[in-house]
């Protein structure tokens, strides 16, 4: 008898859609105004969304229940047999958190300065590499990267508040 | 047309657009190759930087990425046995076997000469199509319109994963995610939450880095990166032969053909094309028994097929505004960037930049033959650049790239959002094209549906009284139904199959 935990943590991307639809339809009416067009249009800024979110809250539970049954009719779990990938998600955490590092410190301290600490952090949580590539590569991807964006392209990247 | 002929040939031809082409392939060639890296991927990557250009340059760029980026997943794919695309799985089949028997180069001889050939005569269909087509689609008013799009993201829902339901879900986030920002017919603001910059709608390009680029790169640093191993080789061959081809011209065309059917419907592409080829090949060959163990028929099949899809592809983007496939997605978002709407109309507004893509498409295909001639022999070097040196590379064009769209940090933090969902999507194994053609064809689909909404005074009737919408809306119905229905089918035929095995066992032990 497959259990509840499992049943749920199987069908966690049908719950999210699910749940998803169901915050997006709850807040159509707060997000999209209506304005009376009298008789001219009979469809509303809100026909489509509602259209739409109705399908994704029809769908995931349809994708739910049809799981549920089918894991009850046969008996057993299949989440047991399944292939384990290894896939490392500390590491795709970290290199998502890097990003976001960046993003929050480009306008205090550059994009140089920034881009060498991503680089140099990413290239850590791949593992695999010396210590001179990851200096070389860092410097490469950023000075002469800004200099040439802002001779060739004309985007001038932030050089940091604090440094003025 | 003969004007806007000569126009294309005038404007490919022009010395910043040739040695754009060239950088294009290059570019292309170099992300088809690398394991991992598709051609999405590279299209994606190279896309923010057509902004500053004509609209002309920045789609021959482009061109010349794509039919690379399509033909050097061979590459890999014949050396290290691991396809740089997945369009070029078929050819990992005979073409590794090859390197191993010591005769890599005429494997990656014929892979070359096959996708050339494949490209030109893909190119060729869509200047004759293409035009044809368009003629036939300027009848097209709203209700047509409606009917054809939401077919095309129906198809492409049905065959963009495993799961029809996970296709539809993908399909419909892309259409929520195309309704941000203000309305088409009234004006009103949508899902802005109060954010100045979500009343312009989510941009395409900062979605297409997160989805495509930035997830991808999430996944190759998840997994547990293997580095390509090249097989001994000990080749006397070190020259690229067209003699190498000549037995299996037929092959070629043949695959092309198939490449080019395949390509023009919408939401399947080279791997399905490529797959079908081969096994074609394999069924009209005369030595069928060498097909896997290293046959350049199968090559030859796999690879035209692929190429062949190449321009087919663009063929309803064109004259339709409905993607063939991502690529064809993110060449439509080049041409909306552009203030081009696709659609018959551009054939009629923009002859010169149709004939243009055109051409640019030969014109790509022939500078691709003479880099893949010239770069053959470093191939096995820069397949083997180690991901700790290759990923942050990519991430720093992804990051520049989205900054470059609105020059603000805006466009980067969509991106990275992007990046998460489409990490997620491929975990959860949900199709990532159709979120992204939905999102393309989002404000299409909702004004052509208020636009024939609004001639019918609310009537939905309409789509079911004019003959090309009804014909839409009934291949719909059956591109939605049919995998039920035969899923439904095989399970009571097994049953059947099996409660008759269970009847004759019965009887058989009766008698004993």
């Amino acid at each position: 008898m497959p259990s509840v935990t499992r049943i749920l943590r199987r069908n966690i991307s049908s719950i999210t859609t699910l749940l998803i639809g169901v915050f997006v339809f709850a807040s159509i009416p707060g997000q999209i105004a209506v304005f009376d067009s009298g008789d001219m249009n009979p469809v509303t800024a809100r026909t489509l969304p509602y259209m739409i979110t109705s399908a994704i809250i029809v769908i995931s539970l349809i994708m739910i229940v049809s799981d549920v049954v089918e894991t009850f009719r046969s008996g057993a779990d299949h989440s047991a047999t399944e292939q384990k990938e290894t896939t490392r998600y500390w590491r795709v955490f970290l290199a998502a958190a890097a990003i976001a590092l960046w993003i929050i410190l480009l306008p205090y301290l550059g994009f140089n300065i920034t881009t060498i600490l991503l680089v140099a952090s990413i290239m850590i949580i791949i593992g695999n590499c010396r210590w001179w590539q990851i200096a070389l590569l860092s410097l490469i991807l950023s000075v002469p990267i800004n200099y040439l964006l802002g001779i060739v392209l004309r985007v001038y990247l932030p050089s940091g508040s604090l440094f003025g | 047309m003969i004007e806007n002929f000569f126009y294309a040939i005038n404007v490919v031809f022009q010395w910043q657009n040739i040695i754009l082409i060239i950088v294009g392939t290059a570019v292309g060639m170099v992300f088809g190759a690398l394991p991992g890296l598709t051609v999405t991927l590279a299209v994606t990557l190279v896309l923010p930087f057509t902004f500053d250009l004509p609209p002309e340059s920045g789609i021959i760029l482009l061109t010349g990425v794509y039919c690379a980026g399509t033909y050097a997943g061979s590459i890999s794919a014949i050396l290290i046995n691991t396809p740089g695309t997945p369009s070029s799985a078929a050819t990992a089949w005979d073409g590794y076997p090859l390197t191993r028997k010591g005769r890599s180069f005429e494997a990656l001889s014929v892979a070359l000469h096959a996708s050339v050939l494949g490209g030109l005569i893909s190119a060729v269909a869509l200047i004759f199509f293409a035009p044809m087509l368009a003629k036939t689609a300027l009848a097209f008013g709203p209700v047509e319109r409606f009917a054809l799009t939401f077919f095309g993201l129906t198809i492409i829902s049905r065959v963009g994963g495993k799961s029809l339901s996970k296709g539809f879900i993908s399909a419909l986030f892309g259409l929520l995610i195309a309704s941000v920002g203000v309305d088409p017919i009234m004006g009103v603001p949508r899902f802005s939450f109060n954010t100045f910059y979500l009343y312009g709608g989510v941009g395409m390009i900062e979605v297409f880095i997160g989805i495509f680029a930035i997830a991808e790169i999430f996944n190759q640093i998840g997994k547990r990166v293997e580095t390509g191993i090249i097989a001994t080789d000990g080749t006397q061959m070190k020259t690229i032969r067209w003699k190498e081809i000549i037995p299996h011209y037929w092959t070629v065309i043949k695959s092309s053909v198939i490449g080019i059917v395949i390509g023009v419907i919408p939401g399947t592409g080279g791997s399905i094309a490529s797959f079908i080829a081969y096994d074609e090949a394999k069924r009209s060959s005369k030595e069928p028994e060498k097909f896997g163990k290293g046959s350049l028929e199968g090559i030859a099949a796999s690879e035209s097929a692929n190429n062949g899809v190449t321009a087919a592809t663009l063929i309803p983007t064109l004259t339709l505004g409905i993607p063939g496939n991502t690529v064809a997605a993110i060449f439509l978002g080049a041409l909306l960037i552009h203030g081009l709407t696709p659609g018959p109309q551009l054939f009629v507004n923009q002859g010169g930049l149709m004939y243009t893509i055109m051409i640019s498409f030969i014109l790509a295909n022939i500078v691709m033959y003479f880099q893949g001639r010239f770069a053959l022999k470093w191939f096995d070097k820069i397949i083997n650049i180690p991901a700790a040196i290759l990923l942050p590379i990519i991430l720093t064009m992804c990051l520049l790239g989205a900054f470059t769209i609105s020059n603000s940090l805006n466009s980067v933090i969509v991106a990275l959002i992007f990046g998460c969902v489409g990490y997620a999507m491929i975990k959860f194994e949900y199709p990532t094209a159709p979120m992204v053609i939905a999102i393309i064809l989002g404000p299409m689909v909702e004004e052509s549906m208020r636009q024939s909404l609004i001639l019918s005074d609310g009537s939905v009737m309409i789509f079911l009284t004019r003959p090309i919408s009804l014909v839409f809306f009934v291949l719909t119905v059956f591109v939605t139904l049919s995998p039920v229905v035969i899923r439904h089918w095989r399970q009571r035929s097994i049953s059947a199959v099996s409660q008759h095995q269970k009847t004759t066992d019965e009887n058989l032990k009766g008698k004993k």
